[in-house]
């Protein structure tokens, strides 16, 4: 997939066929569908979006290792990067794990008590992780950001605690891909557990990406205000 | 397994280097030479070759303390065993594959020896993907499922936390499981653990 292909004037519905992958970020970005032939740019305008930034992230969710440049990071939407961001981990919450949790739960149903016990509280201990990585970042990281894109300075918190404390949240869903796949018995659901595994393996690339943006747009841009007020303080 | 059983001793006190040597006699282990400092051990160690080196961990340079895997890294085969004599640092300690105390007895030194060797024959090798866990190996996965921790796993199977941590990296390679919750499932699921015995 090559990106050159990617630009304001195009037709929405090209960016689909691009990448029909893309259509799980449309209701993330609130954009109905029904987009006939607007382009990408008459499409974003509609949403009070910035275009640049929908294209940024639909490359990042497109091709592989993507790298985002400089400047593509500094002409970043921070407003519409949060309200992505948000709206990502409410589609997660919302959405996805509810998804996974029900075939789990029907998994469980299928093994022995024991054996479904475990893998309901598993699931739960995950849900509680998840839960509260994002709750760090929607009360403390994002409000952060607010106050540096006002111009102002907090004084108790440097973005650089946010990196340290990034805690990798994709782990545990591989973990439950082998324990699926690899160590329940054969009998129990094993169709349920194969299209479990293809959501899982959605989910764990779409957090993947999403923390590809707040590694990289979020700490850029708060390691260059830090940078501006330490210097303005001088 | 080829027999690895050349020790070299790096000690400064005579006292404890003569100790261990009769010990060794003891046991299948053979004491190719005792030296004095750490400089002259890294000296000779390219014509020497031993499969097994006990050190005296006062004898690293205070600043190379806590990069004892750093100055061996020409020798990944190379097992170190740590020679406690003193008190010394559990950070420290940590990055032998066995450590020694003074009240071990042949017997012991040699269990010690037999364990740190068969990890770091895996670490080394990297565990073949897929085969199935050793007993070692399902002895730490068992006690780390029931909750203990890597020190007191350690204690409990006369290992170094770093031989505990070397298993547990295995075990993950293995299984493809890396949290200590999809650990403990795995456990359960294979009939390691009883339910019940989840802390």
């Amino acid at each position: 997939m090559n990106n050159i292909q990617l630009n304001p004037s195009m037709k929405f519905s090209d960016l689909l066929n691009f990448n029909p992958e893309l259509i799980l970020l449309l209701s993330r970005f609130h954009i109905p569908l029904g987009f006939g032939e607007k382009t990408v740019e008459e499409i974003c305008a509609e949403q009070n979006l910035s275009a640049n930034l929908f294209l940024l992230i639909c490359k990042v969710y497109s091709i592989k290792g993507y790298k985002i440049s400089r400047e593509e990071a500094e002409r970043t939407d921070m407003g519409d990067l949060l309200l992505f961001l948000s709206d990502s981990h409410r589609y997660y919450l919302e959405e996805r794990l509810p998804h996974i949790a029900t075939h789990l739960m029907h998994i469980a149903e299928k093994c022995t008590a024991s054996q479904g016990r475990l893998l309901q509280q598993f699931y739960e201990e995950y849900r509680n992780e998840v839960i509260a990585h994002f709750d760090y970042e929607e009360k403390t990281v994002f409000p952060y950001i607010r106050v540096l894109m006002e111009g102002k300075q907090e004084a108790s918190f440097r973005i650089r605690e946010f990196e340290s404390n990034h805690s990798n949240i994709e782990e545990k869903l591989q973990d439950l891909v082998s324990i699926l796949l690899k160590y329940l018995p054969p009998e129990s659901s094993p169709q349920e557990r194969i299209s479990i595994t293809m959501d899982i393996y959605h989910l764990t690339e779409d957090i993947n990406r999403h923390s590809q943006l707040e590694d990289h747009l979020l700490v850029h841009y708060a390691n260059m205000k830090e940078r501006g007020n330490h210097d303005q303080t001088e | 397994m080829t027999r690895q059983n050349k020790v070299l001793i790096v000690e400064h006190s005579p006292v404890v280097a003569e100790g261990l040597k009769s010990l060794f006699e003891e046991t299948e282990y053979r004491v190719i030479a005792t030296l004095p400092t750490l400089e002259s051990a890294l000296e000779r160690l390219p014509a020497l070759n031993p499969d097994i080196v006990v050190l005296n961990p006062m004898l690293i340079d205070f600043s190379q303390r806590l990069k004892l895997r750093h100055i061996f890294q020409e020798y990944p085969n190379l097992l170190l065993a740590a020679m406690q004599t003193f008190y010394c640092e559990q950070s420290v300690l940590a990055q032998f594959h066995t450590v020694l105390d003074l009240e071990d007895n042949p017997a012991r030194i040699s269990t010690k020896l037999k364990n740190a060797l068969e990890a770091i024959s895996h670490e080394t090798e990297g565990a073949p993907a897929g085969s199935e866990l050793s007993m070692r190996e399902k002895e730490v996965l068992k006690a780390i499922s029931k909750g203990y921790t890597n020190k007191q796993v350690a204690d409990m199977l006369h290992l170094s936390v770093h031989t505990v941590i070397t298993h547990r990296k295995n075990i993950s390679h293995k299984t493809g499981i890396k949290t200590l919750s999809g650990l403990t499932l795995y456990a359960l699921i294979n009939h390691l653990i009883d339910e019940n015995e989840i802390q």
